[in-house]
């Protein structure tokens, strides 16, 4: 793009006789403007999470003070830390949402690699059926699913339970990972498999020994995904879970949202704790979800 | 359901498949090499895809059904006992007339737009400018991307936090702004809290039309560019005449991903307005949630989720249109 910009100025130099002078400051002016705007577009993007690390490590005396100190002048203090880590329910939530997240990304990934194998290597009757069906499963409002779904639990003694958290999230992270992971086994190439089951393994023996060592980043991928997903999910903890020794990590820290008092350093510091993990697993991910997420968008 | 929803345009992935005709001619000579192999050929994926059709129809196509069934029964209690009310379409008729209804039909259509159109704009100036060569850009890239790694109910934290009326970082930055007197506030606001939430919303969702932009960027061929160069076409030209037709499909892409994600969406409003002030903020969504949990009328909450399930029916055929044009 660059490349084509330089090359537009050169022709207008070439064309049109302008000073050189002009023509730099033209230049420099541009160059300002761009630079303005990065700096414009990265605050907007960075300025809330900078926000929230800075009041986690205010001095409780001058989270209030006005005007609000845009950078810790008051010194540095990890006292909202040590708080949300020794006298809240944090660790506890925590605990529920690692038991419930690795429960949902462990599943999925073996549910939906079947299926996500049979869709990438087979035609058969109801493929096509089956994979916009998938598709479509994304597509209405959580709330469709989860309001009914917490009438049933009702009657199976599922509601406030971590199993039937479990449960209604592998209804909806199932068919997304089956997605992601028919992309992965579609870019693996078909021949080493035949090759395999030329010397006589079979079916299931090559797909074991062949595709699945070979797709491991997307295996791993694909249960980051569902991790995340169900580490940030609120809507359906929200409706299925009732008691506060069974709440997420979502639960539990929206819960300080509306209390009389609220001690914004330490929720920013639970804040900064629940995302840290996340984010950094997202930012790995990112990578591969795009090429999944683009790869359709661009061809046309 | 905004982050799963994040993973899901995935399909269309990877390279073609070859025609199923190779692919049959390929197993059958498989077969007569193995014979035990090829009937394992005929059975197989259906024993594959069997689990997940399986989690599928129990735990999404009959609780979508059971709702659909409760919506005309006139059940109005929130337990299991809602699943034998009797049959009456009073529900659908009841909503015809109801103001609170007709509200949020506007309120969703508000929301949706305005969320659709921040993400737009925002996402194409960034793509733009990151598909740009310059220093540090990888560095930009991922800063500019922060956003969506962020926890939904953490972002909401944040920006409640921000929004606060008296000790809020944003209405002092806002105060200490040439010409603003104004310090509004922000969530408990009938004409500002939907701004609010849309803010929120646009900060969660740029950074993916962003991406698909950025992309959609990548695959415009650069010698139109040179070829409109020695047109004399100038910068802004360019833009119009090349980028922006270059990005039609991308675009169309993101409008009917957004607009669907913020059609369902629920965590950033229910956590910052609960809906409110008198209704401000309560879309479809909302009023659902609301009329099940506040006033336990199960069946006039179903009557509504109906409502919301035919647009996201008609949403969904929109962009199965749009994707098989292209794809």
């Amino acid at each position: 793009m660059t490349k084509t910009l330089t090359r537009t100025s050169a022709t207008a130099t070439a064309l049109t006789p302008v000073p050189a002078g002009v023509h730099r400051l033209a230049r420099l002016c541009r160059a300002a403007g761009l630079f303005l705007l990065i700096v414009a577009l990265v605050l907007i993007a960075i300025f809330p999470i900078y926000w929230m690390l800075v009041t986690s490590v205010q001095p409780s005396t001058s989270l209030f003070s006005w005007p609000p100190r845009l950078v810790p002048s008051d010194g540095v203090s990890l006292g909202a830390y040590t708080e949300m880590l020794t006298s809240s329910g944090l660790l506890g939530w925590v605990g529920t949402s690692i038991r419930v997240s690795l429960a949902t990304a462990s599943i999925s990934v073996v549910a939906a690699s079947l299926a996500a194998y049979a869709l990438s290597r087979f035609s058969f009757r109801g493929s096509k059926a089956t994979e916009i069906g998938m598709l479509a499963t994304q597509m209405f409002p959580g709330i469709l699913l989860a309001l009914p779904m917490y009438l049933v639990f009702l009657r199976l003694g599922l509601v406030d339970d971590v199993n039937g958290l479990t449960l209604a999230y592998l209804a909806f992270i199932v068919p997304v990972s089956a997605t992601l992971l028919k992309g992965f086994f579609d870019s693996i190439p078909k021949d080493l498999e035949e090759a395999s089951l030329i010397d006589g393994t079979s079916r299931m023996g090559a797909f074991f020994r062949v595709t699945l060592p070979l797709s491991a980043p997307g295996l791993a991928a694909t249960f980051l995904f569902a991790f995340i997903v169900s580490w940030n999910e609120y809507l359906f903890a929200r409706i299925l879970v009732r008691s506060a020794e069974n709440w997420t990590i979502s639960l539990g820290i929206a819960s300080y949202i509306g209390e009389y008092v609220t001690p914004w350093d330490q929720i920013m510091a639970g804040a900064v704790l629940v995302t840290l993990p996340v984010a950094a697993m997202f930012l790995f991910l990112q990578r591969y979800l795009l090429q999944g997420l683009t790869a359709g968008a661009v061809k046309g | 359901m905004g982050a799963v929803a994040a993973g899901i345009p995935a399909t269309p992935g990877g390279p073609a498949p070859p025609s199923p005709a190779a692919r049959r001619a390929r197993s059958r000579s498989a077969s007569t090499r193995h014979r035990a192999a090829g009937r394992e050929e005929k059975w197989l994926p259906y024993v594959l895809t069997l689990p997940i059709l399986a989690t599928a129809a129990v735990l999404i196509f009959v609780p979508l059904g059971l709702g659909i069934w409760v919506s005309f029964t006139d059940a109005d209690t929130l337990s299991p006992d809602a699943l034998t009310g009797e049959f009456t379409v009073e529900n659908y008729t009841k909503l015809v007339s109801d103001g609170a209804f007709w509200n949020s039909v506007r309120v969703t259509v508000v929301y949706s737009v305005g969320s659709v159109l921040g993400s737009l704009v925002l996402g194409l100036l960034t793509a733009v400018v990151l598909n740009r060569a310059f220093r540090y850009r990888g560095l930009v890239r991922t800063l500019i991307l922060l956003p969506w790694a962020v926890p939904n109910v953490v972002a909401v934290l944040v920006w409640v936090w921000m929004y606060n009326p008296q000790h809020g970082v944003l209405n002092y930055l806002l105060t200490r702004l040439p010409l603003v007197d104004t310090a509004p506030s922000w969530l408990s606001s009938p004409s500002y809290s939907m701004l609010a939430v849309i803010i929120v919303t646009v900060w969660k969702s740029y950074p993916f039309s962003t991406l698909m932009f950025l992309a959609g960027l990548q695959g415009i061929r650069h010698d139109l560019y040179e070829a409109a160069a020695i047109d004399g076409a100038n910068g802004w030209r360019q833009f119009r005449d090349i980028t922006l037709p270059g990005l039609r499909s991308v675009a169309s892409v993101v409008v009917v991903l957004v607009t669907i994600w913020s059609f369902g969406e629920f965590t950033f409003i229910f956590l910052m307005t609960e809906g409110g002030p008198a209704g401000a903020t309560e879309t479809l969504v909302l009023n659902m949630y609301q009329r099940a949990f506040r006033f336990f009328d199960a069946s006039y909450a179903f009557a509504v989720g109906m409502v919301l399930l035919l647009l996201a029916v008609a949403i969904t055929a929109v962009y199965a249109r749009i994707t098989r044009v292209r794809w």
